[in-house]
């Protein structure tokens, strides 16, 4: 894991300072609200339905027990004694007092965390796939080049005030676990004929209220360009993008007024005069510096054989199916990566307790090196775990109710905060989720189905991913009541698409029917070793539209 | 009968409050002042603004109900999820302590 140097530390402390002040200011009467606003946002700060909430920035999703620890005592002493993990890979606190915040703050700061950039129209924590570094199909460990993402755009004067925020993923596998083609920018490293690693760049992906997927407009970018080609197509966004109207600002709109070709061009145009001026230059050393940070950890040598594994998996079924799911292979012969779902049955998805967020901390020791991941799809990873230590762990991770067998299931749902926390939300989210956890709380029906990402947003917003779900649900107000508008076909990964519309909404009591009947009517349609998508994509919508309006 | 009341997020706590005819903040939506028509609601909302003057509520705004002082009816789910808080709450989330009101009193 990357650590602080001096400069980290004291650029945080001093944030923590400023901010200290902000707060006595504004509570003093110095500063008006008005004038506050932008300050404690940019702070991670937002004032929400009920509440504060605070957003932590958790880079690119990876966590040291201590911080996790000191996130378990933040929502102990500070909040009510949980936190929601989301699909950025950060934490939210949902009851903070913003008397205590520069507390909170310095708490963070002292293990070192911070909630900058967390808000506001600038580089968003950058996000990756939550396997980075242990990925059996991994090209090339992504973190350093995250790290190196964050260095850069952390307090970057010329992209403090974008039209619009930010957001970069990075993968260093062929698999896209990081939804790549709906962000900003999606980086993704790739190996070019000659065996050169380097970055493929998509540009202009997003969700929202205009869903796009990113264009490629570099096939292969060196790694040593990496900062002068992000700031070239940063450049462009800033000079061109729209100021003035907040609904067109992001840069999906921009390239896809453009084109990506032009896009491409501009950016490539703006890259070589950068690189004439030489301004940012990612020198070896610096690149071998941030590298050294991420070396493996002290892996012991093992056999890729473990018959305590195998073993384990004959004695007991319910193992064997929880291996199958949330166990995913390692590049480490006789390791593990192991899946966490935060998705408890009728739970609340990405939620986590302060007892369960110590307990997963204690666990990340004992069987690991005291690491954990966030993912996108609001679940925790424990990323290097002995495969003999394995049926110990799920033992466990049962007695915390995190022992589900449902990664990437049908109960591994997405779901935004919605109306029950957030300020922009037209529909609650949370009940829907939970009404479909429980309808499909059987696991063997679960593993019957097979992979199936339901992703759901209580606004057009669509922060919990709707339009890439295999079957998305979106909240809408229908003259003060809650409907869902159901679509099926997304998917965020290396073949990603946006979800068509089924129909008619649906209001939230039927949700969960309309779920189990398009469920249905995929189970007598798919073929042998076909899973949801597969089969939607074989036969379309009309199915799937047929059963659910003849039923309604 | 329709009237509007004022609500705000309380400053130091953003926690969700009302204003009372007696001109303190509250967290019960019962206690509210209710403002008939449009010119006593807009009354209402300018001593509401003084307060966020003060430093003692953030972000007034009318909002719209039905019934009577003492028992108000939300009309929207977004206000009754304000005033009621979240409707999923955690069964493991010790209950919040009595939130104070604005100026200190329940």
């Amino acid at each position: 894991m990357y650590r602080y140097d001096d400069y980290d530390r004291q650029i945080v402390a001093e944030r923590v300072e400023q901010y200290r002040d902000q707060v006595r200011r504004r509570i003093s009467g110095e500063l008006s609200e008005d004038e506050f606003r932008p300050l404690r946002l940019m702070n991670g700060l937002y004032l929400q339905l009920h509440a504060y909430m605070l957003r932590i920035a958790i880079p690119y999703g990876t966590l040291s027990s201590a911080q996790l620890r000191r996130l378990a005592e933040i929502g102990r002493r500070w909040d009510r004694g949980y936190g929601h993990f989301t699909t950025r890979q950060n934490i939210q606190f949902n009851w903070p007092r913003l008397a205590d915040s520069p507390d909170i703050l310095q708490a963070l700061a002292d293990v070192e965390m911070h909630a900058i950039q967390t808000s506001g129209n600038c580089i968003r924590n950058t996000t990756a796939d939550q396997f980075a570094g242990v990925a059996l199909d991994e090209i090339e460990d992504p973190r350093p080049w995250c790290e190196i993402i964050r260095q850069w755009s952390t307090f970057h004067p010329e992209f403090t005030f974008l039209p619009r925020k930010f957001k970069i993923a990075v993968t260093g596998s062929a698999h896209d676990r990081a939804a790549l083609r709906v962000h900003d920018i999606g980086l993704a490293l790739k190996r070019n004929a000659q065996g050169e690693v380097g970055f493929e760049v998509m540009i202009g992906g997003g969700q929202g209220r205009t869903p796009m997927l990113a264009p490629t407009i570099r096939e292969f970018l060196p790694k040593a360009d990496l900062l002068p080609y992000l700031e070239a197509a940063l450049r462009v966004y800033n000079r061109a993008g729209r100021r003035d109207n907040i609904y067109k600002a992001r840069i999906k709109i921009l390239v896809g007024a453009l084109g990506a070709a032009e896009y491409a061009r501009q950016t490539e145009e703006e890259f070589q005069r950068i690189k004439a001026e030489g301004s940012v230059e990612l020198l070896p050393a610096e690149i071998e510096r941030i590298h050294a940070f991420f070396a493996p950890p002290p892996y012991e040598t093992l056999s890729a054989d473990v018959p305590e594994f195998v073993a384990a998996k004959l004695d007991d079924r319910r193992f064997a199916r929880w291996a199958r799911t949330n166990v995913s292979p390692h590049k480490q012969p006789g390791y593990a990566i192991v899946t966490i779902t935060l998705k408890p049955v009728g739970g609340v998805p990405g939620d986590a307790t302060s007892d369960q967020m110590d307990a997963i901390a204690d666990l990340a020791d004992r069987y690991g090196f005291g690491e954990i991941r966030v993912t996108h799809d609001q679940n925790l990873v424990l990323p290097d775990v002995k495969q003999s230590n394995l049926s110990a762990l799920w033992a466990a991770l049962k007695a915390l109710n995190l022992g589900e067998a449902n990664a990437g299931l049908v109960s591994d749902m997405i779901a935004c905060p919605g109306l029950d926390y957030c300020n922009l939300a037209n529909a609650r989210s949370i009940p829907v989720a939970q009404a479909i956890s429980r309808r499909f709380a059987d696991l063997e029906r679960q593993h019957e189905i097979g992979e199936l990402r339901i992703k759901m947003s209580g606004c057009i917003n669509a922060c919990g991913h709707h339009h890439v779900g295999h079957i998305g649900i979106l909240g809408v107000d229908k003259n003060g009541e809650e409907f869902y508008q159901i679509t099926l076909g997304g998917s965020a990964d290396e073949k990603a698409s946006l979800g068509k519309i089924l129909g008619p909404s649906v209001p939230r009591e039927q949700v969960a029917d309309a779920v189990e009947t398009i469920i249905d009517t995929y189970l007598g349609l798919r073929k042998d070793g076909e899973k949801f998508l597969d089969t939607y994509r074989r036969v379309g919508i009309a199915p799937f539209k047929e059963k659910l309006y003849a039923t309604a | 009968m329709t009237a509007q009341i004022v609500t705000a997020n309380n400053l130091l706590d953003g926690a969700v409050v009302y204003r009372t005819p007696e001109g303190r903040w509250t967290t019960h939506i019962g206690a509210a002042q209710g403002a008939a028509g449009e010119a006593e609601a807009k009354a209402l909302l300018a001593q509401a603004e003084a307060d966020a003057l003060h430093q003692i509520v953030v972000g007034p705004y009318l909002v719209e109900v039905e019934g009577a002082p003492g028992h108000w009816e939300y009309k929207s789910w977004r206000e009754r999820i304000r005033a009621e808080g979240p409707t999923v709450p955690h069964d493991f989330t010790p209950e919040a302590e009595p939130r104070r009101t604005a100026n200190g009193r329940e």
